[in-house]
């Protein structure tokens, strides 16, 4: 009887009813898929640097060498210190550092990238699922492998051979240039240690840096994401004003525009309006309440218990808030199912992307698209949605909290 | 079983600076049908607020079929409401987004046998002629029609004591005195007694006792 008595109640005030249910519907769903879009795009911000296996990227500016020929490094690709590169592993939140050498080869009829990557996971630990034909490298190799655009340019096909600088390397593999990012990225990858030989060798290097075999000038950090931002900020004041520290965080200023660039942004909105949902629940409980303190006294003279009578009431907002959580759920899941996916198209920083822009045909696009899932954030539907009911009846029994004093002056004839 | 349905002993009420009732002695055997008649204002409504514990008597006692009110939390008092009175109003108060039968349940909400419930209320609203408007809303009833229904509401409980307040005064002549009887007859059938608040002197002549007011005070004990 109480349900039926509720839910004629509710159908009896069908516009005020409608009203509410909407206002805890549209808080619950902008909740939802303000979380939803914010967690891709903040998803979208961590790929560039994601898909090269880290976290962080770190690099230090360097000069222009005297003559560009041979093997050079790029500006942004200066000799790391030894002891600097000790320093980044030792932080606390560190869990790997991969040390690279990347290198133009800038010959008078070809020009190539070229990347020499140490082991691991952000190293040649990544070639084997973005192998097209060949083979992976492993650390004593003295073979390449490379980028699928490279290749079809110049022909190149595995088990053929490619000269750099002087030195004749077997070609092992071939990796999609489609897949992975445009971070780290180059035409020709190699393990370490080769590419260090070709570095130290060269005239070009040798005329700005004291580079020796040992060393590298690119750094891929997988750090702990607790600690990234920390990590960040250490690094950097390490490396002093010269170093190029490239994270998720430094890639939100290539995403500026971006409405949603945190999480944290979409939940401040999010609760911002559901402060509002609240307030007006809040008033329209307020005003039911008000506009049937007469019918409330009349259950008390027959009968009902306050507490009872407060049931009641307690009872139409639940099944209010109920129907709203529920329609705002149903609509942010048809919402999140039509939207499918976020794209954000970042155009990379030319020290995460260098390229020589004096050769044309080298000048490698640097925007990436990035194409991220929305999905359904489960905790933010389950926290709005509680959220919503608790409001509700919250309201509620603030309202009707303790029996009026004077009934009997509400049922007194007028 | 007690046979005095309501006792009243030096019962004083007031409203902030108002002394509303100033010290009310009463005594009503049951099955009797009195009448309270008095001028406006001079306390009638409140003495039924008292007798029902809608309203606290500041000093005295209130006794319901030999149960003494004073002291009653608000949950003990409702449900002496629920078991021993029925209340019928000037302005019917009916719960408008309810059917008529679903009005006459109201009070029984909290009784187990739910199939006996409806059926008491079924036949209730047949003796009181409405057999055939079960499910038709308040709004869609006539003012007559809705004073039935709220004295049907007031029975279903089996009450010892209605209290009426003015229950005829919303309707034309005719209609109050087809309530009325109504009023009389189904107080009868169920044995309760029947304490009416009343304007129309043809009523007040009507009833086995008459309770005149004035000023907060019973002018006579008896009539
Ligand atoms: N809740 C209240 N607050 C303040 N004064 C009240 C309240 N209830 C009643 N009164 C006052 O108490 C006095 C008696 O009121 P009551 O309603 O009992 O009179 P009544 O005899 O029923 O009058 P009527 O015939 O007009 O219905 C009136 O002066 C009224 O204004
Ligand atoms: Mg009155």
């Amino acid at each position: 009887m109480s349900l039926r008595y509720a839910l004629h109640e509710l159908d009896y005030r069908r516009g005020r009813s409608l009203v509410t249910v909407l206002s805890i519907a549209v808080s619950v769903l902008s909740a939802v898929l303000l979380t939803a879009v914010a967690a891709s795009y903040a998803r979208a911000v961590r790929a560039p640097v994601e898909t090269v296996g880290a976290d962080m990227v770190v690099q230090l500016t360097g000069d222009i060498p005297p003559e560009l020929k041979g093997i050079v490094f790029p500006h942004p690709n200066a000799l790391l210190p030894a002891n600097a590169i000790a320093a980044i592993a030792q932080l606390p939140g560190v869990i790997s550092v991969t040390r690279g050498v990347y290198m133009w080869e800038l010959a008078s009829d070809h020009y190539a990238a070229i990347l020499g990557l140490a082991d691991g996971e952000a190293g040649l630990g990544s070639f084997p699922a973005r192998l097209i034909d060949g083979r992976p490298l492993r650390t004593d190799d003295r073979a390449v492998i490379l980028d699928s655009d490279f290749a079809a340019k110049s022909a190149f096909k595995v088990g053929g051979e490619i000269d750099v600088a002087g030195t004749t390397f077997p070609v092992a593999g071939i990796v999609d240039a489609a897949r992975g990012g445009k971070v780290a990225r180059a035409d020709v990858y190699m393990p370490l240690a080769a590419a260090q030989r070709l570095a130290a060798a060269a005239p070009m290097v040798q005329a700005l840096y004291p580079f020796r075999d040992s060393d590298a000038n690119l750094l891929l950090v997988k750090v702990d994401r607790q600690h990234l931002e920390e990590v960040v900020d250490k690094t950097v004041a390490l490396l002093g004003k010269k170093g190029i520290v490239s994270s998720e965080l430094s890639m939100r200023d290539a995403l500026s525009g971006v409405l949603f660039l945190s999480q944290r942004m979409g939940l401040i909105v999010a609760l911002v309006i559901g402060v509002f949902a609240a307030a007006f629940v809040l008033r329209a409980t307020a005003s039911a309440v008000a506009e049937r303190r007469r019918e409330l006294a009349v259950l008390q003279a027959i009968g009902w218990p306050w507490r009872c009578v407060r049931r009641q009431v307690l009872l139409e907002n639940g099944l209010l808030a109920l129907a709203g959580v529920g329609a705002g759920l149903v609509m942010a899941a048809i919402l999140v199912g039509l939207l499918g996916e976020v794209s954000v198209s970042v155009e990379l920083p030319w020290d995460l992307s260098s390229t020589p822009h004096f050769i044309p045909e080298a000048t490698l696009d640097r925007t990436q698209t990035i194409t991220v899932p929305i999905s359904l954030p489960w905790e933010t539907a389950a926290i709005a949605g509680l959220g919503g009911i608790a409001v509700a009846l919250a309201s509620a029994f603030a309202l009707a909290r303790s029996a009026p004093a004077h009934p009997w002056s509400l049922l007194r004839n007028e | 079983m007690t046979d005095t349905a309501i006792q009243l002993q030096g019962v004083t009420k007031r409203y902030g600076e108002l002394q509303v009732l100033k010290g009310i002695d009463l005594s009503v055997p049951a099955g009797r049908f009195v009448a309270v008649i008095g001028k406006s204002g001079s306390g009638k409504s409140t003495l039924l607020a008292v007798m029902s514990g809608l309203e606290k008597a500041d000093g005295g006692d209130v006794l319901l079929a030999g149960e003494n009110l004073s002291g009653h939390s608000e949950a003990r008092m409702a449900e002496l409401r629920r078991r021993t009175i029925g209340f019928v109003f000037q302005s019917f108060n009916l719960i408008p987004s309810l059917s008529a039968l679903d009005n006459v349940l109201l009070p029984t909400f909290f009784d187990g046998d739910a199939a006996a419930s409806r059926a008491r209320a079924v036949s209730l609203l047949e003796q009181v002629g409405l057999g055939g408007r079960l499910h038709h809303r308040p709004s869609q009833l006539s003012g007559g029609e809705q004073q039935r229904v709220a004295i049907a509401r007031a029975l279903v409980g089996h009450p010892k004591i209605l209290l009426a307040d003015e229950p005829t005064g919303n309707l034309d002549a005719e209609t109050g005195a087809d309530v009325l009887g109504l009023l009389l007859d189904m107080t009868r059938i169920n044995g309760a007694t029947l304490l009416i608040v009343t304007h129309d002197l043809d009523i007040a002549a009507r009833a086995d006792m008459k309770i005149e007011m004035k000023d907060g005070r019973i002018l006579n004990g008896h009539a």
